[in-house]
């Protein structure tokens, strides 16, 4: 096995009493992963160990085999942080040209390589506007210009979609893809579930600082279906809608929430989805909302934590 | 070469903000105040110099410094810089070098425009022309280093760390007892310009005289503290 790119041993961060992150071990080699966690899971303290922003509390961290931080591993890696601020008077070339000279590179050459990852990451039309002037998305694709400016073989980057319009996120997407392919080390944190999901498989899942599950997202997942989810559906005939759902489905167990909520518990979500609707016709029921409570990652994560030591031994399994 | 492109990219970056043309602007009012004076048959060397020296060189640091180097630290864009392969304390001098010419230049103009007016007016010795936006410049560039080495130290309250030391040091220890105007960078100015500001100034006793390298010495020491306590402080902080 090649010798892992990104490696933390026995990593913990306190901010003051406030813990930041818990012990956590890992060692990351080339390829997408995703780092997920709900917001104020550690995701930001992870990565912040890692560019040297901030000092591990205890235990060590390593970049291509130099502890962190060095000045020569800033060669090695390119960082999109999440920040929204940029010099905002300047344009977005000559951001980058700036950068690339702190990088090591000719004013020439940094010019030369600046022009050509703003046009890779589509920022050809707006070269020379003030940064000032940009969108969300606009910094976005900045941002990720800047971190590949030195062609670096790690790159970790700091809730990347944030801000994007459908097709800049499919455009950023594609990217973070073709990144990781040219076998490079990508990090990319995110707390949305399906996000990160579009991108890679391999995820590293953090939750109130502790590393709770690293491995293939399909077997993350099947650990989740394998608890009940539960359904809140807002009706005029909460109780008329739970007798049909009862006849006709799999239901773990059916609570009311007043006059006009149905609370469903099923291990079938996506028949209940579908059956629902129809149900609702069929018995004259008006229905006003139907959503899934479980739908959002912090949910997700309740369920990962019911026994953290099963979920990472489990996770660890490898692809379903 | 990396502190060069820091300090090219403030430079730029101050140039294009529109305050940066009010401060300047606001550089050339002791030049008026100066002509009036001197259309009256007094001395420029007066209230104009004084202002000139101990205010508004004072305020042009502070407004064009502090602010953006604070928020620099505050919005987090210096992560910019140091996730570079480049030791942090050479951003810390490129910044100085970039923010120190930018107030050094407008200093030096507003200098110019005094000692023109002051050397017209028959005033001044012909040597004044360089003396005095010389000695302009040299104390805009280590009013910038007092007011980065407080910004970076303080970023949370730039403005009211460098202003209220720039009081202290400016205002209040030129006119307290003793030897206390000897830690005043316009006492030094005043000094190496030819201006006698000092037994005005002085409340109680008589304020010794220095030579002129001890004042550019003194000057060049206040200039280089802050920036080493920045350097210092930088190195090693986390940024969270």
């Amino acid at each position: 096995m090649n010798a892992p790119t990104i490696e933390l041993v026995s990593v913990s961060k306190w901010y003051g009493e406030v813990l930041g992150l818990r012990d956590v071990s890992i060692a990351l080699g080339p390829g997408v992963t995703g780092l997920l966690g709900p917001n104020g899971a550690g995701k930001s303290t992870f990565l912040k160990c890692i560019t040297g922003e901030l000092r591990p509390s205890r235990g060590e961290v390593r970049l291509l085999g130099r502890r962190v931080p060095s000045l020569e591993m800033y060669r090695q890696l390119g960082c999109a942080p999440e920040i929204e601020v940029f010099f905002e008077e300047l344009t977005a070339r000559e951001f980058v040209v700036a950068l690339g000279e702190m990088s090591g590179l000719s004013r020439k050459d940094a010019g030369a390589r600046a022009e050509v990852v703003l046009h890779e990451v589509g920022m050809s039309h707006a070269l020379d506007r003030p940064i000032a002037t940009y969108s969300k998305g606009m910094r976005q694709r900045t941002k990720l210009a800047q971190a590949l400016l030195h062609d670096p073989p790690v790159v970790l980057l700091d809730e990347p979609m944030t801000g994007l319009d459908p097709v800049g996120r499919a455009a950023m997407l594609e990217m973070i893809q073709k990144l990781g392919a040219q076998g490079r080390t990508v990090l990319v944190s995110s707390h949305i579930l399906d996000e990160v999901e579009s991108m890679t498989h391999a995820i590293v899942v953090l939750y109130q600082g502790q590393l709770l599950a690293q491995g293939d997202l399909y077997a993350i997942r099947a650990m989740i279906d394998r608890h009940p989810h539960r359904l809140v559906i807002e009706c005029d005939k909460p109780r008329v809608l739970a007798q049909a759902l009862s006849r006709e489905l799999s239901v773990s167990s059916l609570r009311f929430q007043g006059d006009a909520v149905l609370e469903v518990e099923t291990h079938g979500p996506d028949a209940c989805y579908a059956a629902v609707p129809a149900l609702a016709l069929r018995e004259g029921v008006k229905l006003r909302s139907l959503r899934s409570p479980d739908d959002n990652l912090g949910a997700v994560f309740k369920y990962l934590t019911e026994d953290p030591r099963k979920v990472r031994a489990e996770a660890q399994g490898g692809p379903r | 070469m990396s502190a060069m492109t820091v300090a090219r990219v403030e430079v730029t970056r101050a140039l294009r903000r529109s305050s940066s043309a009010g401060v300047w602007a606001v550089g050339l009012i002791p030049s008026a105040v100066g002509l009036v004076t001197a259309l009256r048959g007094g001395s420029m060397l007066g209230t104009a110099a004084v202002l000139l020296v101990k205010l508004i060189a004072p305020l042009s640091a502070v407004a064009l410094v502090a602010s953006p180097v604070g928020e620099g630290y505050e919005s987090r864009t210096v992560l910019y810089w140091f996730l570079r392969p480049v030791p942090r304390s050479r951003v810390v001098l490129g910044a100085f070098m970039g923010y120190a010419s930018l107030v050094a230049v407008g200093l030096f103009l507003s200098g110019a425009v005094f000692a023109l007016i002051h050397a017209t007016a028959g005033h001044g010795a012909v040597s004044t022309l360089a003396t005095i936006p010389l000695a302009l410049a040299f104390e805009g560039a280590a009013l910038t280093a007092m007011v980065l080495g407080l910004a970076t130290l303080f970023p949370k309250w730039p403005v009211a760390a460098s202003a209220g030391l720039l009081t202290l040091t400016e205002a209040v220890l030129p006119v307290m007892l003793g030897q206390a105007h000897l830690l005043s960078v316009s006492w030094h100015i005043s000094h190496l310009m030819g201006l006698d500001l000092g037994t005005e100034d002085a409340l109680l006793g008589t304020v010794p005289q220095v030579s002129a390298p001890v004042s550019v010495i003194a000057v060049l020491l206040f200039a280089a503290l802050p920036v080493a306590a920045a350097v210092l402080n930088v190195e090693d902080r986390e940024l969270q």
